[in-house]
């Protein structure tokens, strides 16, 4: 319980920390008083609108898309019994990416719903495609990562070549290969939030259940369970969390490797606390990695996807040394 | 009681087994042996639901069974099994215990709890509890699947190969084990080990050439006939 209390104080003076730097550090100076007068929409047409429009927004799409990608890390990883589980390394984001891409290009006329729905179910795909992989069981960890990496490999040479023949190479083409919170109105992240509670909520409840998947087939049947229909539901709802993000913000690779590692060796072996506990991890680590991408060469902005791969890979390589 | 009749099996279009016929009761201890590749794993693979039934038929005390039900009979270790990662002994054998009691987790009652116990005690793994599982030795590791059939508590259980891992005296040791169990239980193992198959089964199957060519007592002259 002590670790409990630890954590959770932790996690909040973390997120807290995160929450102020993303309000108050930014190209404009904006003070305590100004903000509060610009939350009430008291302060000048310019404040409300850095608060309310351009600083307020990241944060929350931080928050939401660093939880998804991160319960897709650990479903991938737990369902496919590989510790490489990952929405982008999986090639899960590949099909969401080239909904993105048809979408920037103006080939496919989108309203942000619509953007949202296509991307959940082109991921959806990929994840079928992941799962009729992963049910052969004979496939060795390294093998379903390659097939993943290709599928994912494929998708962003589509998605290339769909902007490079349309001629667009701009921000919004980089931000969504690089993954990129910057200037998304509400709007655009809005039809993000169903899906992320639907994806949560089923994945929560069934948790449990994941843990059993780590067993090998054979011994599953063997207590009473049928592994297929829970590895397809869980990836099928993995599909759902990463699709609606990266309609949001485009792919971010490593997120939801890298968080579901850190849960996994700070909550221990149980799947069900792993995923919660994968929730504040993702999104504090989106959360930072937002306002490094702001930050750092302010007031340019690097999309964030490239910040977390930076400081992700060190991470990553550490974790895989220690703990794999 | 699982009876087996008139069962064959084809393997890409290759005959593996031919009209087998066979009864395994509720108790006593039986060896399958036979050379590599002669179909002791299909045999097992076919009675458990892992393979898909060509020809012949399974019944459970003579009455028709599907397949989900018979195998809540059988506890089964399949010669292949996959470590589970990151978890301990105890988590793996709390799970042996699965259901679908309960809306976020499954509920161990008092008495899953004791067979659970009765496991780590009858398998000597009191000081393995709390280890990683996947840090065992494959040994150890097998001492732990048995533990988890045991813990099951059906009235079956079928071993693929899976005490080959464990020195002589261990394997004396488990053997024994599967004596004792079996007293109100079938257990089927299929081994090499005929040492141990004359000094503990109580019937021994030999399967050669598709059939099972001999059915009974164990003898000293086993080997000649494998």
């Amino acid at each position: 319980m002590n670790k409990f209390i630890t954590l959770s104080i932790t996690i909040i003076l973390l997120g807290l920390l995160g929450i102020l730097l993303g309000v108050f550090i930014g190209p404009s100076k904006i003070g305590a008083g100004e903000f509060i007068d610009a939350i009430m929409f008291k302060s000048s047409v310019a404040n409300n609108t850095i608060i309310w429009d351009i600083r307020l927004p990241r944060i929350f799409i931080a928050i939401s898309v660093g939880s998804s990608f991160a319960v897709a890390g650990v479903i991938l990883q737990t369902t496919t019994r590989n510790p490489l589980g990952d929405p982008q390394l999986f090639g899960i984001t590949g099909g969401a990416l080239i909904v993105q891409a048809l979408i920037i290009t103006g080939l496919i006329d989108a309203t942000p719903w619509l953007n949202t729905i296509l991307s959940v179910l082109a991921s959806i795909i990929c994840s079928i495609l992941i799962y009729i992989f992963a049910s052969r069981e004979t496939f060795k960890p390294a093998t379903l990562a390659l097939i993943g990496f290709s599928v994912g490999a494929m998708c962003l040479a589509i998605s290339t070549a769909i902007m490079a023949y349309q001629r667009v190479f701009t921000q919004q083409a980089l931000g969504v290969i690089g993954g990129s919170t910057a200037n998304i109105a509400w709007s655009s992240y809005i039809p993000m939030i169903p899906f992320m509670f639907i994806g949560l909520f089923f994945i929560l409840s069934i948790s449990y259940r994941l843990n059993i998947l780590s067993l090998g087939n054979t011994i599953i049947r063997n207590v009473g369970v049928n592994p297929n229909r829970i590895r397809l539901l869980s990836m099928i709802f993995a599909g759902v969390l990463s699709g609606s993000a990266v309609s949001v913000v485009g792919t971010v690779g490593l997120l939801g490797l890298i968080a579901a590692h850190i849960s996994r060796i700070i909550m221990g072996n149980d799947v069900r606390k792993v995923v919660v506990f994968a929730i504040p991890v993702g999104s504090l680590l989106m959360l930072y990695a937002d306002q490094i991408s702001r930050l750092i060469f302010m007031p340019n902005e690097v999309p964030v996807g490239l910040v977390i791969s930076i400081i992700g890979a060190p991470i990553m390589i550490y974790l895989a040394w220690r703990h794999l | 009681m699982i009876s087996i009749n008139n069962l064959s099996f084809n393997y890409e279009e290759v005959n593996i087994l031919d009209s087998i016929d066979l009864i395994i009761k509720n108790n006593g201890l039986t060896c399958l042996v036979g050379g590599n590749g002669v179909g002791k794993s299909t045999l097992l693979n076919l009675i458990v639901g892992e393979l898909e039934l060509q020809v012949g038929a399974i019944h459970y005390n003579d009455k028709n069974i599907n397949k989900s039900d018979l195998l809540s009979k059988i506890s089964y270790l399949p010669s292949v099994l996959y470590d589970p990662l990151y978890i301990t002994v105890q988590e793996l054998l709390n799970l042996s215990r699965f259901n679908n009691k309960g809306f976020l987790n499954f509920k161990l009652e008092s008495e899953d709890k004791k067979k659970i116990q009765f496991s780590i005690e009858k398998c000597g793994l009191q000081n393995y509890s709390n280890r990683i599982f996947s840090s065992l030795s494959s040994g150890e590791k097998q001492k732990v699947w048995l533990a988890f059939c045991i813990a099951q508590d059906k009235n079956f259980i079928f071993l693929d190969e899976a005490l080959n891992n464990l020195d002589y005296d261990n394997k004396d040791i488990f053997f024994n084990l599967l004596k004792e169990i079996s007293i109100n239980k079938g257990v089927l193992i299929s081994t090499h080990n005929i040492d141990m198959v004359i000094k503990y089964a109580d019937r021994v199957l030999v399967l050669k050439d598709k059939k099972i060519v001999y059915d009974g007592l164990p003898k000293e002259d086993l080997y000649k006939i494998i």
